[in-house]
């Protein structure tokens, strides 16, 4: 099956710099895929190449198994970039109408009032953009995204500057895209929380080289931290915990009377811990399994490179503005949970 | 096409739904102020010298004849300034790189851009055309010699043609130059020098060909050259321009 968008070896030079290196990486159809990294790490000039804006100095991108440039292409994408892009002057109906009519839409009529009615716009159908509130905005520049049925989504921080109501509203969006249109999703944000509960698959970039890539739960299971948070009715006693730490190779990270935090390499199996517990007649009232948040492995990565010395540089024409990392939960979370 | 209609529609909405644009025409219209008073001026003047009716019809045939050129291109060329505001505007908010990136060409951007403006201008510069007309023929022609005027052909050929397809040409090299400049004030630079190139050849025309025996209805010709010269500039533009250029060129 052709990839919804694949880089192959591509690098591009801009003002004799060179803002990415040798990129590999595919978005298969369905993925929501997230791209992630430090401002400057090579995220904007991805997503140009991707949208036909920039051309590769070397290697392949495709979308859809063509050229990114091909107005058909560019028919099958919609986008949201990290500005909106709206014309304030101008009403939600007629932004709309606008990029109906650059699209080719053919009911722009029919979809306009859809993607409103979806967007929870459709009264203020007629009131100038100007006069939206920063949720609404962003709800509208997603339904401008999506009018034109395209089959690949591009979303540069689609939750920036939104309330968390707000974000969550975009979050639900997205999901309904994904498992009720199949449509492929490629996210860009610095909102780990955020592309931890939305997205399946990831690429991390830094310093316009990919230091991660792959399905986020094999990355997170893989990625060497493991352990699990043991709540049993009575404390475990001192000589089963000692063998359970010599049958799993696990340590104990912290332990209150009836809670034990055990921590493993990439080798520890919660359920063989537990197991060995039952067949000890330990009495387990709650296991949670722990890993490496999304959170951990890109700090982990970026103080590597950092060791490194690859300090991120602004992109040329970037102009990324300077946004603080989200906090974001200490649990890690699955892909898709809103 | 239909795209570049699209953009030329949402430009042209956007134009007459600014404020700026009706503070813009009244100024315009107190700037050409001094073509009235020397119409005016010039009719009371053979009138008190005793001319002839037919005398005083041909001064205004005249003047007529000259607002077929220098009105629109007056107010028209208020479209290069549109052109070189909106672009900058649609660059600072980068509206302008979420157009490139639908299914229109760089080139359909350039044209869009350029004749939405352009018919902007085109339709102020028209109207205010209608306006001094009526001025001309109903404030004094009809009342005190009561005829009809219209004006040559030739004039009218300008004003609906010859200057329009100006005005949009030199819309096109203020947009190019706004679309490729990282400095916004590049496209002021060349809306300010066109328009002193295309007064500049207007009044060489007006004053210097009358002393050499040159009919003013030479100003096609004018008008002709002129397309020429931009047509070139615009053709020899156009080879270069990319959406990377665009792009790269956008940044804060």
């Amino acid at each position: 099956m052709t990839a919804a968008i694949s880089f192959e070896g591509v690098s591009k030079h801009l003002s004799g710099r060179q803002v990415l290196k040798d990129v590999d990486f595919a978005v298969e159809s369905g993925d929501i895929f997230g791209c992630l990294g430090p401002n400057g790490a090579g995220k904007t000039t991805t997503i140009r190449i991707i949208l036909g804006l920039l051309k590769a100095s070397a290697g392949t991108a495709q979308v859809l198994g063509s050229d990114p440039g091909e107005d058909r292409i560019r028919n099958k994408v919609g986008f949201l970039l990290e500005v909106d892009g709206l014309y304030d002057n101008l009403s939600a109906q007629d932004n709309l109408a606008y990029y109906g009519r650059l699209y080719g839409v053919r009911d722009v009529a029919g979809r306009i009032a859809a993607v409103l009615q979806g967007a929870g716009l459709a009264d203020r159908a007629l009131d100038k953009v100007s006069t939206y509130s920063k949720g609404m905005r962003q709800r509208l520049a997603l339904a401008r995204t999506i009018l034109h049925e395209p089959e690949v989504l591009i979303l540069d921080e689609p939750t920036a500057g939104l309330d968390p109501g707000g974000q969550l509203d975009v979050r639900r969006m997205l999901l309904e895209l994904s498992r009720t249109e199949g449509k492929t999703i490629f996210l860009s944000s610095h909102n780990l929380d955020e592309m931890q509960r939305l997205c399946n698959r990831i690429v991390l970039i830094h310093g316009g080289e990919i230091k991660l890539y792959g399905d986020l739960k094999q990355l997170a299971r893989g990625s060497g931290r493991r352990g699990a948070v043991i709540e049993t009715s009575t404390p475990i006693p001192a000589e089963v915990l000692a063998e359970l730490l010599q049958a799993t190779g696990a340590a104990v990270e912290s332990q209150a009377r009836t809670l034990v935090t055990l921590s493993g390499g990439a080798d520890f199996e919660v359920p063989r811990a537990v197991d060995f517990l039952v067949r000890r007649g330990v009495p387990i009232e709650q296991v949670t399994k722990q890993q490496d948040s999304l959170e951990d492995l890109y700090l982990r990565i970026e103080a590597e490179a950092r060791a490194a010395g690859e300090a991120p540089q602004a992109e040329p024409v970037a102009a990324e503005e300077e946004r603080p990392l989200e906090p974001v939960a200490a649990e890690a979370k699955g892909p898709h949970d809103v | 096409m239909s795209r570049v209609w699209a953009i030329v529609r949402k430009d042209m909405l956007e134009i007459f739904r600014a404020r700026g644009t009706y503070f813009y025409v009244p100024g315009m219209l107190l700037m050409s102020a001094f073509f009235f008073f020397s119409y005016f001026g010039l009719t009371r003047a053979l009138r008190q010298q005793g001319a002839s009716p037919a005398l005083v019809l041909d001064a205004s045939r005249a003047f007529l004849n000259s607002l077929g050129y220098l009105l629109p291109v007056l107010y028209s060329l208020f479209a290069c300034n549109l052109t070189s505001a909106g672009l900058v505007f649609e660059k600072q908010k980068r509206s302008l790189e979420s157009l490139l990136a639908t299914p229109v060409s760089v080139r359909r951007v350039w044209v869009g851009k350029s004749m939405g403006a352009a018919l902007s201008g085109v339709i102020i510069g028209l109207a205010m055309s209608i306006f001094a007309y009526c001025i001309i023929a109903f404030g004094e022609v009809y009342p005190r010699i009561h005829t009809a005027i219209a004006p040559s052909a030739l004039a009218f050929l300008s004003g609906l043609v010859l200057v329009p397809v100006t005005v949009f040409l030199v819309s096109m090299l203020v947009s190019y130059i706004q679309l490729v400049a990282t400095n916004p004030r590049m496209g002021n630079l060349v809306y300010g020098l066109t328009l002193l190139v295309v007064w500049g050849v207007l009044f060489f025309a007006s004053y210097y060909l009358p002393l050499v025996g040159v009919s003013i209805d030479y100003y096609p010709l004018i008008f002709v050259g002129l397309i020429l010269l931009l047509g070139a500039g615009c053709y020899l533009c156009s080879r270069g321009l990319t959406k990377e250029k665009v792009v790269l060129s956008s940044k804060g």
